[in-house]
């Protein structure tokens, strides 16, 4: 005769009477939920330094008694709106490293305009970003500096540390930053040359729109559009879920256009040359070669990073000159890596750890 | 003769990992389905036809917009282009006092912390 072990784990009892308190909660929330308007973001404190025509280098007010000698500069990728980094009170990576004693800078390149269709990667990366770091080590007075790249952010950074490794980079920091495009997978496949004309594109349009940009994202995951609703539905009663799916929605929803001639740039000399990888890129007449870059170098990559899949990230380190460089990957995707809650519990404390050391 | 106690089976969390695993594959599919030449060519090809229809459209209003005496969007663009410029230069211009400006708010307003911070030690 054996005994019975005992049950670990609620009983179906308290499984139902949890599913049915959670469905009146679901209800209640629900129409609280269509009631309330977008969430604030972007709500950190900041003072806009310097103004180029979209572009605007915004300085964040320090909250420590004692910051960190050398200043951080994050750089934005040019296809969506910068306040990924600063959702909301306790899901803001600006938040969190201000209250680590950094002195915390960022490039707002805005949302671009017709005229601006004309940028290439040249103007982010041989004006722009120089005109910037230039400017904040003038309001911090200190030569060395940090930068930060999201996504094509990453890339931009990355260029501009191989055309000026003598200019005070001290510290560079890769998240989620393609540089070999052969990996990009399903943008590769879709921006094929057989099929894909970008020259039409960027000469009809101009900016390459916004909506263009948003169905190409949701294009990669076609389904979750859909099954995301469902459970926000079934998560409604959480209101930590629902928090942080509307903040998340709101960036997503919030496409900017790409600017055309840096689209074409990106999308002939980057997606379908790979030259960035190749160390053949040129750009006003400078070759940039990822050797040259001499900065200490973290690259943080997204496991499970479908907009720049594992094989586009992970080779940085293989490719730069930097004798200091660290590869991490966390998991978590494209957006989860950097911003919700999984990224304070992973990817936050583990930059802390790695650039406070190296921002003394 | 003791009871078997009930399983632990959860059938509310057996649908939600039901349905995380249908949309994990729902999407393979999909993408798998839009990876091919045909679903590329396809793409492309609408591609084409609204790129052209726009375009058609945009020459269209271009030339209504012109004979209504109107400037048109190209034109706007540069007229605002040319704006921008010149508020760059204004900018240039006003140079030293307003970054004598930005340092007297600044004071007032932005905290000026030691750069003396050192990471707390490991544990």
């Amino acid at each position: 005769m054996s005994q019975a072990e005992p049950s670990s784990g609620p009983s179906i009892g308290e499984i139902v009477s949890r599913e049915i308190e959670r469905a009146i909660q679901r209800s209640i929330k629900g129409l609280e939920y269509l009631r309330i308007g977008d969430p604030p973001v972007a709500q950190t404190p900041r003072d806009i330094i310097y103004k180029r025509g979209t572009l605007e280098l915004c300085h964040y007010r320090p909250v420590a008694d004692e910051i960190y000698r050398v200043p951080l500069m994050l750089v934005m990728s040019l296809v969506s709106k910068p306040y990924i980094f600063d959702l909301g009170p306790g899901q803001s990576l600006i938040e969190f490293l201000l209250n680590r004693g950094y002195d915390v800078y960022m490039i707002d390149w805005g949302v671009p305009r017709p005229e601006d269709s004309r940028l290439r990667l040249e103007d982010y990366c041989l004006d722009f970003i120089p005109d910037c770091a230039k400017r904040m080590a003038d309001r911090s007075g200190e030569k060395d500096f940090s930068l930060l790249g999201y996504c094509m952010g990453g890339t931009l950074a990355l260029i501009y540390a191989a055309l000026f490794p003598e200019y005070g980079l001290k510290n560079l920091i890769c998240l989620t930053t393609p540089v070999n495009y052969e990996g990009m997978g399903m943008f590769r496949l879709w921006s094929d040359r057989k099929h894909f004309d970008v020259d039409r594109i960027v000469d009809t349009l101009g900016n390459v729109p916004a909506e263009m940009m948003y169905n190409s994202f949701q294009m990669l995951r076609p389904a979750t559009r859909v099954i995301s609703q469902i459970r926000l539905w079934d998560n409604m009663w959480n209101d930590e879920f629902v928090k942080s799916y509307r903040l998340l929605e709101r960036w997503g929803n919030d496409q900017i256009p790409f600017p055309g001639e840096c689209f074409r740039q990106n999308t002939k000399e980057l997606m379908w040359e790979n030259k960035l990888y190749k160390n053949e890129l040129v750009l006003d007449d400078r070759l940039v070669d990822l050797r040259l870059i001499t900065a200490s170098c973290l690259n943080i990559i997204a496991q499970h990073d479908d907009i720049a899949p594992f094989e586009a990230t992970k080779d940085i380190n293989q490719l730069i000159g930097s004798r200091d460089k660290q590869d991490m990957i966390l998991k978590g995707g494209h957006v989860s890596v950097l911003a919700g809650p999984n990224a304070s519990k992973r990817m936050w404390p583990a930059l802390d750890r790695w650039l406070g050391e190296r921002s003394t | 003769m003791a009871e078997q106690t009930p399983s632990n089976f959860d059938p509310f969390n057996a649908w939600r990992d039901w349905l995380s695993q249908f949309e994990r594959q729902l999407n393979a599919f999909l993408n798998q389905q839009m990876s091919t030449d045909t679903y590329q060519r396809f793409a492309g090809g609408i591609n084409r036809v609204v790129l052209d229809s726009q375009k058609a459209m945009g020459e269209m209003l271009a030339r209504s917009t012109n004979w209504m005496n109107l400037p048109t969007r190209d034109e706007l663009a540069a007229l605002s282009e040319r704006l921008a410029a010149l508020e760059q230069r204004v900018k240039a211009l006003e140079g030293t006092s307003a970054t004598s400006n930005t340092t007297r708010s600044e004071s007032s307003e932005t905290p000026r912390p030691p750069r003396t911070r050192r990471p707390a030690s490991g544990a």
